[in-house]
């Protein structure tokens, strides 16, 4: 009986500890303010073909902004885009004028010292783009006497000049101007990640070189936001598990993703069981697959 | 607020500002030239020759610098600073045009006359007594057009170029202290604007002078 | 084309009006064959797109010359009527915008407003707090000399009629002033029309943005620069061809 009494005392003391605990206010996580809001601002970028640009009548297309449509239907928001740039995407972040960036940036470490980023959800190279006919090996480009383009702030730059360090660069504001630049011979290559040069070649007179880095991108959410990254981080999971997400992949890149998103290429056991408060997972209406993985997904906004 | 990355970035600064100096120096002579001689051709008198310049100066004066800039690059396939050069003049000789025509205008038929009846030639008469009025009258003007192709030099930065406005966006991708970069190449512009005017103003009180 | 073209008397009969009516019917006619010659099917479907972005580098201009004279309306008064520190200040801070670059001011609008706002304000904010500061400092001197530009013996006039200061400023020097710098006001208009094209680089969909972007989507230069050329022209032109109209001898010297 006495023993009784003891654990009673113990168990109400240990229950009044763990409310105390659930008391003291965590700030809201960005998934709370999100669905409070009914909005999910999504920064996304305008020059990354084809994962984020825009087309000829100025709609935000890609394949980030399919990704983008389809979380925040699950999530049960309004979509809105917030165009970025390189420059402006961390401070606009940090600031909360946006909630996540899904567009193409490479989880670096400098850049995880002040953001966190989700899964890697494009698996990228670095390539460079040259005039046709000209030489496709990398190594040919490191020599002082050739002229590299790149943007201002490219984050390949810095990996450019551990690979040459000698290297001359022409730099520009803009991706199209150093494409301008590379058609009229200002700059013997240009640097690119390998997607956007794809689609540079095929529009005729350039050929790109195989890769001489890899470029993961991610999504960045902001610092210390872990209910939101996880959020995110299983829904990529789940469209994984669906086929969805290797769907939009081929749809944009017309190859099967050569990674498997998770740890080490592992999905996380159980990451379907939904339904739990803090993990909102609607169903998506009928006919809205078909729509986003078709080729008027622009439709959906 | 880190105003010492402007001292880590000084070189890139002080390339930058050498770069816009050069380009503003080159750019002003070569409008001057052009816009002067358009000018002339314009106040000549000849029907044929002044329907050409004004189709001239109202071609370049309704279309922004840049659009003349990026379809000197990109289309007529120039290198980035002849390219920015060419339009840099292009741009201000149309405005330095009309300057000197209302200049030209502005001193009286009569002091060619009063010449040529002092038994000068036509050459003399304009060497020695019209073109030094003209000249005066256009200083201020000229002054203003000069300030303009310095700060129109800004643009070059979109083709590439490594001007201080270049530099200012370098600054700020590579430390986020795009404020503190803004500021100083902000100073330094209007730094070099200054230098001008007090040259120019040196240069009308001396004409003023010399009367 | 017409200019403040003057001193030529000219018949009809003058060969020079001939030969040259006969070069611009040949430029007309080449210009036209050029036109015609390229591929404009690529180009078609981004008509819309691009026809919106024409009317938001206007919408963009016309918002900032509204807060632009808004601004630049006390600043003039500052300088022509106020005491002498803030006078010095006023006339400090308008040589100071008119001194630096445009770009260079828009990138430092763009780089100052979030420390001032402490968050990051839109490219399109940016663009419209960049262009109003230019727009002021300019518009600061066109309403300075529209001032200059009503006689004293107005404002005395005004006085001694028993009007106060500021009613006599409202009802009668205002009005005219206004009246006086109508034609310079529309020419800062196209001028400030022309520097839109630098929000471009702040990431603003304006005109020359969107035929960049378009270039991008479906590489066709000639269409698209013949394009982005006629679209600046014919706004800024037949704006000015109505400044021609109000005042023949305006020179528009911006």
């Amino acid at each position: 009986m006495r023993n009784l009494r003891r654990i009673a005392v113990l168990v109400s003391v240990l229950a009044l500890g763990l409310c105390g605990f659930a008391g003291t206010a965590r700030a809201d996580s960005t998934l709370q303010t999100v669905l409070k809001r009914g909005e999910f601002l999504a920064g996304i970028t305008a020059d990354s073909p084809p994962s984020a640009y825009l087309d000829a009548q100025g709609r935000q297309v890609g394949y980030c902004a399919d990704v983008a449509r389809y979380l925040a239907r699950r999530l049960g928001v309004k979509l809105t885009f917030v165009p970025v740039t390189a420059a402006s995407r961390i401070p606009l972040l940090t600031t909360g004028r946006i909630d996540a960036e899904v567009a193409v940036t490479t989880p670096q470490k400098v850049r995880n010292e002040v953001v966190d980023f989700t899964y890697s959800y494009i698996w990228d190279n670095g390539v460079l783009l040259v005039h046709a006919g000209a030489s496709t090996k990398p190594e040919d480009y490191q020599t002082p006497s050739k002229t590299i383009g790149a943007v201002q702030g490219d984050g390949f730059i810095d990996r450019w000049k551990l690979v040459s360090p000698s290297a001359k660069f022409q730099l520009f504001h803009e991706a199209s101007d150093v494409a301008g630049a590379l058609r009229k011979g200002d700059v013997d290559a240009a640097i690119v990640n390998q997607n956007a040069a794809v689609l540079f070649v095929r529009a005729g007179g350039m050929a790109m070189t195989s890769p001489w880095t890899n470029s993961p991108d991610a999504i960045m959410v902001r610092q210390d936001d872990s209910k939101w990254r996880n959020w995110l981080d299983w829904a990529l999971q789940r469209m994984w598990v669906e086929g969805t997400l290797q769907k939009l992949y081929v749809k944009w890149f017309a190859v099967e993703p050569s990674f498997s998103l998770g740890d080490y290429g592992q999905i996380q056991p159980r990451v379907m069981e939904i339904g739990k408060t803090g993990d909102p997972w609607n169903k998506l209406p009928d006919g809205f697959l078909d729509t986003l993985l078709g080729p008027e997904s622009w439709k959906l906004d | 607020m880190d105003w010492a990355i402007l001292w880590e970035c000084r070189a890139a600064l002080a390339g930058g500002l050498a770069i816009t100096l050069a380009v503003s120096v080159l750019a002003i002579v070569g409008a001057t030239i052009a816009g002067v001689l358009v000018g002339c051709l314009r106040g000549s008198g000849v029907y044929l020759l002044q329907r050409m310049t004004a189709t001239y100066t109202e071609l370049l004066r309704n279309l922004p610098l840049i659009v003349k800039l990026f379809f000197l690059y990109f289309v007529i396939g120039l290198p980035a600073l002849p390219a920015a050069l060419a339009a840099l003049v292009l741009h201000q000789s149309a405005y330095i045009a009309d300057v000197t025509e209302a200049g030209l205008r502005s001193v009286g038929r009569g002091q060619l006359d009063a010449g040529l009846s002092l038994g000068l030639k036509r050459w003399q008469v304009y060497r020695r007594i019209i073109l030094p009025q003209t000249v005066r009258v256009m200083l201020p003007p000229m002054t203003s057009q000069y300030v303009s192709v310095i700060k129109n030099t800004s643009v070059v930065a979109l083709i590439g170029v490594a001007d201080l406005t270049f530099q200012t966006q370098q600054i700020n991708v590579e430390t986020f202290r795009g404020f503190e970069a803004a500021t100083a190449a902000t100073l330094l512009y209007m730094l070099v604007a200054g230098a001008v005017i007090a040259g120019m103003t040196r240069l009308q009180r001396r004409q003023t002078m010399v009367r | 084309m017409t200019g403040a073209v003057r001193g030529t008397a000219i018949g009809a009969a003058n060969p020079q009006v001939w030969i040259w009516r006969a070069l611009v019917t040949v430029a007309l006619i080449v210009s036209a064959w050029l036109v015609t010659s390229l591929d404009w099917t690529r180009v078609a479907p981004s008509w819309q797109f691009l026809l919106l972005a024409l009317g938001r580098s206007w919408w963009l201009a016309i918002i900032a010359m509204a807060i632009g004279i808004a601004a630049a309306v006390p600043l003039a008064l500052l300088r022509v009527y106020g005491p002498r520190w803030p006078r010095r200040a006023a006339t400090l801070l308008i040589e100071a915008v008119r001194a630096t670059p445009e770009l260079m001011i828009i990138f430092w609008v763009y780089f100052t407003l979030p420390v001032v706002t402490g968050s990051q304000v839109s490219a399109w904010n940016a663009a419209l707090g960049s262009l109003s500061v230019i727009a002021a400092a300019y518009l600061a001197e066109v309403v300075r000399a529209g001032l200059y530009s009503v006689p004293r013996e107005q404002r005395e006039a005004a006085r001694a009629l028993g009007l106060k200061p500021f009613a006599a400023f409202r009802l009668v020097v205002l009005p005219q002033a206004l009246r006086n710098m109508l034609p310079a006001l529309i020419a800062q208009l196209v001028s400030l029309f022309k520097t839109t094209s630098l929000v471009y680089a702040i990431g603003v969909m304006d005109f020359f943005r969107a035929v960049s972007v378009t270039n991008n989507a479906v590489y066709a230069p000639y269409p698209l620069y013949i394009v982005l050329a006629a679209g600046y022209f014919a706004s800024c032109w037949t704006i000015t061809q109505v400044v021609r109209r109000f005042d023949p001898a305006y020179q528009l010297l911006d």
